[in-house]
């Protein structure tokens, strides 16, 4: 009778000395204070808010396309005149030897014509027996992708 | 002949019964994936830091399997029927019960409540709850050896309100996510309801059995 009351003492005096000097080594890790964190700062959607997911342009893709600029050739006579320009600066020459990119330089960032606008809607809430398990519960976003509009398809015709 | 105060004592009895079974058993359906051993399940992914750590790893798949063999074993140990009928099953399930209770899960339950979720008073709640699971259990061992089955009762029955927390636990937490609560603070005050709830009622259901009640605190 005292034996079980003994192994039973040890064994809870073991797991809170235990858990005391583990938790105090752990909580000093950035990764357990950041933990459980991301609850507390994950934002309530609402069903009206819409969110258009940026479309990177095909152009873009072609912007890291290089291309080395060829010399010209020049005549003797053209040479001539050439000579009377004034002369390049040192800078310049520098840069014009150097590799051009083709294409624009600056992204251009659209809502896509199809599926990209999308809807966040909050998932019905459904009793189901999945809830009584140990997960969290949290709220649930579908992601819908809005119909597309019949005047934008026009348009798009028109252009065609 | 059956009067109608004993079809309504026989009514308020089934009214308790019911939900407990069928939310007990719903429980331990719940737990039975989690030996799978996979880490796919949500509360392993937002716990996957202390998962790492295999003491934890550990600690977490033993503290499942006892609170539901606990849960599981003690459905039958408040049935008359059963008592009536055979004793050798009472002793048995009641003697995993203890054993369960006392070596396997107050203690891992203790050591997990160091890393649980929320803030400090949370976890200072949980380190309550496994050891107060723990005196519980120990004084309904004792007493019943002493054979003094009534303060026996109505330490067990304490005890057996302190499992019942994950229970209950879960009953408030999904009726205030359905009430659009935010997930932390549901989380907080459904734990304090459960607790303090169970412990409040089992309370008062010894205080309306028992002429004496301070003295059922003394074994």
């Amino acid at each position: 009778m005292k034996s079980i009351l003994y192994v039973g003492a040890t064994l809870m005096i073991g797991a809170s000395i235990y858990g005391f000097v583990d938790y105090k080594q752990t909580s000093q890790k950035k990764e357990f204070t950041s933990m459980y964190e991301e609850e507390k700062k994950a934002p309530v959607v609402t069903g009206d808010e819409k969110v258009a997911e940026p479309a990177i342009s095909k152009d873009v893709a072609s912007r890291d396309k290089k291309m080395v600029t060829k010399k010209p050739v020049v005549s003797q006579q053209e040479e001539a005149t050439i000579v009377a320009v004034k002369p390049i600066a040192e800078e310049d020459k520098v840069a014009a030897k150097e590799t051009k990119l083709i294409g624009k330089s600056t992204v251009d960032v659209k809502a896509s014509k199809e599926s990209n606008v999308a809807k966040k809607v909050k998932k019905k809430k459904k009793l189901n027996t999945r809830l009584f398990s140990r997960a969290p519960l949290r709220e649930e976003e579908l992601l819908l992708p809005e119909p597309v509009k019949e005047e934008a398809k026009k348009i798009e015709k028109k252009e065609q | 002949m059956i009067t109608l105060q004993q079809s309504v004592k026989v009514f308020f009895q089934m009214l308790f019964w019911v939900p407990v079974i069928g939310f007990s058993l719903l429980l331990i359906y719940n737990t039975l994936p989690y030996f799978s051993f996979s880490k796919e399940f949500d509360f392993i992914e937002e716990r996957s830091f202390l998962f790492k750590s295999n003491f934890y790893n550990t600690c977490f798949y033993i503290h499942i399997a006892a609170g539901a063999l606990c849960i599981g074993t003690a459905l039958i140990q408040f049935s008359r029927y059963i008592l009536k009928k055979s004793k050798a099953i009472h002793r048995f399930s009641g003697k995993i019960y203890v054993f369960v209770v006392l070596f396997i899960g107050a203690p891992t339950g203790l050591y997990m409540s160091f890393f649980a979720k929320g803030s400090f008073w949370e976890r200072a709640l949980f380190m309550f709850m496994a050891g107060w699971w723990f005196v519980t259990t120990l004084y309904g061992f004792t007493t019943i050896h002493k054979r003094n089955v009534i303060a026996h009762k109505i330490w067990m029955m304490r005890s057996y309100a302190m499992a019942m927390t994950a229970v209950t636990f879960r009953i408030y937490h999904i009726v205030f996510y359905l009430l659009d609560w935010g997930h932390l603070e549901n989380y907080e005050l459904s734990l304090w309801i459960s607790v303090i709830g169970n412990m409040l009622f089992v309370e008062w259901v010894i205080w309306r059995q028992s002429k004496k009640y301070l003295k059922t605190f003394a074994t």
